[in-house]
């Protein structure tokens, strides 16, 4: 229920790093869970920059940890000690290596004579070297014990003091730039928000490691007329509009004092600061679009929803077609503002429905809107006009089913409801899995292309199936329940998809069921959903532009500490992020990444599904462009071929993924898992789904996490840094991870986190990749239409 | 002149720069090229310990001691309580690496006043240095904490033989790192003059140093113009200005 107008503009949670003209340069802050670096020449002030991003945590409660290499701990307490009182609160791990011993003296491991303590108990005297004993400081000997330190307090911030002492000093025998870049990696898989001193020589050249994190800000030292001048810039920052000028500093006993009002140059020349804030906040204005598409997706979403449930949206229609036009026309400011409009008129209408709905049924649905509350913010869909039309076979998919299944444990509220119960009958036939995108399907008529629903296919159900989705069906998605319907569905998928939109959905839903269906529709469910549609969808190909920051992802076998926090938060990041993806995209891998990809997308959800359908589906893929091949999973699989159909490449490579994963799971195998695995099916098929899952995804945190956790194994090669940073990742990860066998899911799944990076990941590259275009219908199309506009079309 | 909890430079004018002075018992870099004056800054520095009753101590890797008394005889400083430790290196000192065996032949610390006109006779003296070495004979003179400032002139020629005895710069970051660990763990406030670092390069002293000291030397006109500058100093405030200043046979005035 939560409806909040923030949903519609990038939601991105930002981290402020304690200097407020800093934040103002990166556009509101740092995103979360990645690595950044602090780039300067000694003495320019980057752990000065680092402990006020520190004590700003401080002040928000947070734990935070500062790591010092270089400097001994007791020194920096009495340079900064000045900072305020903040300042003795942070926690402060000495890595400083000892003295070097020429005589042979027992090692001790630097985790068990070692652990943070605040600055405020730091002694004012230096640390001895031991006499009899040496403590060996080496990057493989401080990653666990980092591990270690994060597992014992739940630090939220954290500073490197710095790399290139780690380098300088601790990586015998490593070549530096791969030992940083192995140091990165392990960070992204910490998953907290990091900053990492980086010295440089006073002459500015570019570090190598500049390549590796996510965003870079550097310190300048110039000397111009015999005086010491400081600038400060953004070099990169992924994801995220930025300052692009230098602006001068100052070093204050209190930290940096940074003169946004002017801007400097190299040569040490000011200048006052040109009004040109707009190209601040329209750096890229790629970005910009990125994000009004994502959320005109969800808009959309949102929208096939209320039409299903007989709501007027032709209000909301002519909003969304507004803010198209004033996007292609590069009218951001406008755009954004009908569309914070229109997401409100939508979310009122939803709140309105579902009151009423709740006032009608009993118990449930009041269950019902909770889930979908929570999560939701983020990303909404982008391009749902142009995807809409687009793949019109591939349409909605399955991307509704959010909720899912997994067995496991849900954390977030959504997945509560449904997931269990009932469905297993539904998961376990295949029907189940075709529900998946028959939810979507229906729905999709907003704005572009509405198309009408085909048929007949309440099948969809399944989704719902998970737990009492079945009911459920009505809602919105296009699926009808419970029934058999695969068929249906099947039809739905193919075609227009989108058949019932009249039906009543929400009788079926009833009591329990219910809530959760209808969450998915409304974004504010999509969690679950999500995660699912993700799943299947994503076949279609374009995940790959959003593969683009891949290496980093591949390194780090060794998930993150912190699973749960993690996950979540790097969902949001991830549906934040898109830009990131951009940036790698180069690649477009054609039809057969795509099907990776949004294995990896999904990953999370798809994890589980995704293996047992993967193998349903994969048979059905053999046949290819014929949907129907696949008989077993009627109504399912129909949608999945179409979806073959637009790209028959594709969709044969998306079947062959996603069946490699399934083969360990059987579909229907346990009533829990069924469910899941049902949107699983769904999600294959119908890359699209995937999309619009993602962007749900956040507001569903939870239950996707799990389900982007078993999709992971899809992805698995981007794992973890992918899932923490950013998209790109994700891209590479969706190829490779494909074929991964299930174990591989498993493993992931565990790791949760990787899982929503993959789901933004994929949800782009779908959206590019094929889709969107077919969208023939507004059904089919939704999931499409959400994939397209990612990357892609924006870029 | 000098604050409450700095140590002075023996200079009032580079006190100021230094916003009072240097901060306790933290290694300091004194960068310039030949001639620029870093070793009589070093000798200053020391005979501000001397006047303050402070035990303090010259490492002299470039310049034996005695040369080093001659060279300031003009300007009336009186060396003789400043204890030395000659690591000059003996004729053939670059003939091999240095053994950690071999600090034991590397001679021991000695009174300035102690040291006759005639010098050592550097043939004879066949010592063979290296960071290891002056490291370890420093720990063994050392250990107690009895002084309060030194000097190691210069830090350069030492890494010189650090680079010798190890081809690999790793291991002579390393030791360079553990050099500036051992001074820190002493307690002494010191200086290392260096030559100026290469600006396109990072080393490890300068990233290790808490801050650092440039004396340049610049042609205005038809005249040589010696100038100094606070690089960098961590944990205070300093000038950022770069200053005029003169050694004179009133020794070294800012300003």
């Amino acid at each position: 229920m939560v409806a909040t107008d923030a949903r519609t503009v990038p939601p991105l949670e930002r981290i402020s790093t304690g200097i407020p003209e800093l934040d103002e340069m990166l556009a509101g802050g740092l995103l979360p869970h990645r690595p950044y670096l602090v780039v300067g020449p000694p003495g320019a002030g980057k752990t000065t920059l680092s402990l006020q991003f520190l004590i700003e945590g401080i002040r928000r409660g947070e734990e935070v940890l500062f790591v010092t290499l270089e400097e001994p701990p007791n020194e920096v307490r009495q340079n900064h000690q000045a900072m305020g009182p903040e300042f003795e609160q942070i926690y402060v791990f000495d890595a400083v290596p000892d003295v070097m011993r020429y005589e042979r003296t027992p090692f001790k491991d630097i985790a068990s004579v070692r652990e943070a303590v605040r600055f405020g108990q730091v002694p004012l005297t230096i640390r001895q070297t031991p006499e009899f004993e040496s403590v060996e400081v080496t990057m493989t000997s401080l990653q666990p014990t980092l591990r270690q330190e994060v597992r014992r307090r739940h630090y939220k911030r954290m500073v490197i003091d710095s790399l290139t002492a780690l380098q300088f000093f601790c990586m015998p025998g490593i070549d530096l730039t791969q030992g940083a870049q192995t140091f990165l990696r392990f960070l992204s898989d910490l998953g907290l928000t990091t900053l990492l001193t980086l010295e440089v020589p006073a002459s500015d050249e570019q570090s190598e490691e500049h390549l590796l994190a996510r965003g870079e800000l550097r310190l300048f030292r110039w000397e111009a007329e015999g005086k010491t001048q400081n600038a400060i810039g953004v070099e990169k920052f992924r994801g995220s509009a930025h300052d692009i000028h230098l602006h001068p500093y100052r070093m204050s006993p209190h930290g940096l004092d940074i003169n946004l009002s002017v801007t400097i140059s190299s040569g040490g020349i000011a200048a006052p600061a040109q009004a040109d804030t707009q190209e601040v906040l329209g750096v890229p204005p790629e970005e910009v679009a990125y994000e009004i598409r994502r959320s005109v997706l969800n808009l959309d979403q949102d929208i096939r929803d209320l039409v299903e449930v007989r709501v007027d949206v032709t209000p909301m229609h002519e909003g969304v077609r507004f803010v198209l036009t004033a996007l292609a026309d590069h009218r951001f400011e406008d755009a954004l503002i009908r569309l914070r409009e229109t997401r409100a008129l939508a979310d009122r209408l939803i709140d309105e429905y579902q009151v009423s709905e709740a006032a009608e049924k009993a118990s449930q649905p009041a269950a019902v809107p909770s889930r979908v509350a929570p999560v939701r913010s983020p990303v909404a869909v982008t391009m749902p006009s142009s995807q809409p039309a687009v793949t019109p076979a591939m349409p909605p998919l399955v991307e509704s089913l959010p909720p899912p299944p997994l067995p496991e444990p849900i954390p977030s509220p959504a997945l509560l409801g449904s997931t269990a119960p009932a469905l297993p009958l539904q998961s376990r036939t295949p029907a189940a899995v075709l529900e998946t995108p028959t939810e979507r399907p229906a729905p999709m008529p907003p704005s572009v292309v509405p198309i009408p629903p085909p048929p007949p296919a309440p099948p969809p159900v399944n989704q719902t199936g998970p737990t009492a989705v079945p009911p459920v069906t009505p809602l919105t998605l296009p699926p009808p329940p419970p029934e058999t319907p695969q068929a249906p569905r099947i039809a739905n998928v193919v075609g227009p998809r989108v058949p019932e939109p009249p039906r009543p959905p929400l009788p079926p839903i009833e009591g329990p069921p219910a809530p959760t269906l209808v969450h998915r529709f409304f974004r504010r469910a999509p969690k679950p959903t999500a995660p699912v549609a993700h799943a299947t969808v994503r076949v279609a190909r374009p995940p790959i532009d959003m593969m683009p920051a891949p290496p980093p992802q591949t390194p780090s076998p060794t998930p993150p500490l912190a699973p749960a926090q993690v996950r979540r938060e790097e969902s949001l990041p991830a549906a934040a992020t898109p830009p990131t993806v951009k940036l790698q995209p180069a690649e477009p891998v054609p039809p057969l990444r795509p099907p990776p990809e949004i294995s990896a997308s999904f990953p999370k959800p798809p994890v589980e599904v995704a293996g047992e359908r993967g193998t349903s589906l994969s048979p059905a893929v053999p046949g290819a462009a014929p949907v129907g091949t696949p008989a077993p999973p009627p109504a399912p699989e129909p949608p999945r071929m179409p979806a073959v159909e637009t790209g028959p490449g594709l969709t044969t490579g998306v079947s062959g993924t996603s069946l490699t994963p399934s083969p360990p799971v059987p579909p229907g195998v346990t009533a829990g898992p069924a469910g899941m695995r049902t949107r699983d099916t769904t999600t294959p098929a119908p890359p699209h789904l995937a999309i619009p899952k993602t962007r749900r995804t956040p507001a569903a945190g939870s239950p996707r996490s799990r389900r982007t956790r078993v999709a992971e194994p899809a992805a698995a090669p981007s794992s973890p840094i992918s899932a923490i940073a950013t998209p790109p990742p994700e891209s590479s990860a969706p190829g490779g991870a494909r074929i991964a066998p299930p174990k591989r899911q498993t493993r992931r799944r565990r790791k949760a986190p990787p899982v929503t990076s993959a789901d933004l990941g994929p949800m782009p590259t779908n959206s590019s990749a094929t889709a969107v275009p077919a969208s023939p219908a507004g059904r089919s199309s939704e999931p499409a239409a959400k994939h397209p506009p990612d990357p892609p079309a924006e870029s | 002149m000098v604050a409450e909890g700095r140590v002075s430079t023996g200079v009032p004018g580079i006190d100021r720069m230094l916003g009072g002075g240097l901060l306790p018992g933290r290694p300091y870099l004194v960068t310039g090229e030949t001639g620029s004056g870093k070793t009589l800054l070093g000798l200053r520095f020391l005979l501000e310990g001397i006047r303050n009753g402070e035990n303090v101590l010259l490492v002299a890797v470039d310049e034996p001691p005695t040369e080093i008394m001659e060279n300031v005889r003009s300007f009336g400083w009186d060396l003789s309580a400043i204890r030395t430790l000659d690591a000059n290196p003996g004729t053939h000192g670059l003939r091999r690496l240095a053994d950690v065996q071999e600090i034991r032949s590397l001679g021991n610390l000695k009174s300035m006043a102690t040291l006759g006109a005639e010098g050592r006779r550097l043939a004879d003296s066949g010592d063979e240095i290296s960071i290891q070495s002056v490291y370890l004979k420093l720990r063994q003179q050392m250990s107690g904490g009895q002084y309060q400032r030194l000097v190691i002139d210069s830090l350069t020629s030492l890494r010189k033989f650090a680079l010798k005895a190890s081809s690999d710069p790793q291991a002579e970051r390393t030791e360079v790192q553990s050099m500036f660990r051992f001074v820190s763990e002493q307690g002494v406030t010191a200086l290392l003059t260096s030559a100026p670092a290469n600006p396109r390069i990072l080393t490890p002293e300068i990233m290790l140093s808490r801050g650092e000291i440039l004396l340049t030397r610049k042609w205005v006109g038809d005249k040589s113009v010696r100038q100094i500058k606070v690089v960098r100093f961590r944990g205070s405030a300093h000038d950022l200005e770069r200053r005029p200043f003169t050694i004179t046979l009133a020794g070294i005035q800012v300003g």
